[in-house]
């Protein structure tokens, strides 16, 4: 239980010492000085916030479509590599996408379409012998046919790796294109293969 | 009358207000709900009952100063949320100041002191149907020593405030019927020490 003290005083306060400590310009002051502050800080706030989603907004759009500069390594030119008589230019121009939609997905998720991948996935023998191994990362077009194309290589391994990666998806399962705005859209994906020695038969 | 009727005899208080008196301070309200220089008024007419409250829960002249006027800020602060539930302005700004008292001394973890005017105590003793008497005066401070602090605040509003049962409930934060029970229960406690300290007196 809380404790108090009572104490017993003779007299009511006085009602002119009372008066004494009246003071509505300096309420009124205050009043204005706290809302003022207040304001500043929902200003502060909502600057925050906004930075905040532009951020994510940005980093949501722009990490996973946006074209990255392909690796450069010896072995590999890009123009070389495109497969099946596909030019290395790109067709990718959406650089930044409305949030509102989804973005393109392998059939049965990607947490299944990771088992498809290294499951299925022949390690090139040429690879084997050169002790070649690594990450390989493959960027192609999902179109609003479900159909794939631009396959780019962008992280080489070499030795039959890059190859191998490409006919992994293309003969993999089908993608679900992307929405954008209730609409289906192209989408760019870039997909890591992963090339172990140890654990890839 | 019998000996438990005093306990529902009606208080006569300067406090009350009349439904007349409501609606135009309601008036007041709105105005200053659209504009705050309109508070003013309100400001003009419960500064000294919300000193007078804070100084009773506080002891110290200066903190009550302190107080009182964080009580107006906030209720100026706030003035827009407040809406009319059929009781008099005074009951939320009462409210306001008693939060602010209870955080006062929760931040100076400082036990609550209450600062009562003897001239009062006599009305309070009066309502158990006896004059008061010095006495009497210092049997009833014992014993308000005793009570619990929630108690002690329940008696507080209804006989140094003058507030309603509604108005104390709605203060507190509790039923009007607890705060009903609590008065009820301190009074006739306090009534059966007064008639054992009598009995004392005829037998010697």
């Amino acid at each position: 239980m809380k404790r108090h003290d009572i104490r017993l005083r003779k007299q009511e306060f006085s009602a002119n010492r009372i008066k004494q400590y009246k003071d509505y310009k300096q309420l009124m002051r205050k009043h204005h000085r706290t809302n003022r502050a207040k304001t500043m800080v929902q200003f502060a706030v909502a600057v925050v916030l906004l930075i905040f989603v532009t951020g994510l907004v940005y980093y949501t759009t722009t990490s996973r479509f946006a074209e990255r500069p392909p690796v450069e390594s010896p072995d590999f030119k890009p123009e070389k590599s495109a497969i099946n008589g596909e030019t290395g230019q790109s067709n990718f121009k959406n650089e930044v996408v409305s949030v509102i939609g989804s973005i393109a997905s392998p059939v049965g998720g990607l947490e299944r379409y990771e088992v498809y991948l290294s499951e299925n996935l022949r390690y090139p023998s040429a690879a084997k012998e050169g002790n070649v191994a690594g990450k390989v990362l493959v960027q192609f077009l999902v179109n609003p046919d479900s159909s794939l194309s631009d396959f780019r290589i962008l992280q080489s391994v070499g030795g039959g790796c890059d190859e191998e990666a490409i006919r992994l998806i293309k003969q993999g399962p089908a993608w679900v294109p992307g929405l954008v705005d209730g609409e289906l859209k192209e989408g760019g994906m870039i997909v890591p293969v992963n090339f172990n020695l140890k654990t890839s038969k | 009358m019998k000996s438990n009727d005093w306990i529902k005899l009606p208080l006569n208080s300067n406090y009350h207000i009349s439904d007349e008196q409501i609606g135009r301070e309601q008036a007041w309200v709105e105005a200053a709900q659209r504009d705050p220089q309109q508070f003013d008024k309100l400001y003009d007419r419960y500064f000294e009952g919300i000193f007078n409250f804070i100084y009773r829960r506080t002891d110290d002249e200066v903190v009550a100063a302190d107080i009182t006027s964080q009580t107006f800020l906030a209720a100026l602060q706030n003035l827009k949320k407040y809406s009319f539930r059929g009781l008099p302005f005074s009951a939320w700004l009462y409210k306001i100041a008693a939060n602010q008292v209870n955080k006062y001394y929760r931040a100076s973890k400082k036990n609550m002191v209450f600062s009562l005017e003897e001239s009062l105590i006599g009305k309070l003793i009066s309502e158990t149907e006896e004059d008061a008497n010095e006495e009497k005066i210092s049997l009833l401070v014992d014993y308000l020593k005793q009570l619990s602090t929630e108690d002690v605040m329940v008696l507080e509003l209804r006989f140094f405030e003058g507030k309603s049962f509604k108005e104390v409930a709605y203060i507190l934060e509790i039923t009007e019927s607890g705060a009903k029970m609590r008065t009820y229960r301190a009074l006739g406690k306090l009534k059966k020490i007064f008639d054992a300290k009598l009995k004392r007196y005829e037998k010697a």
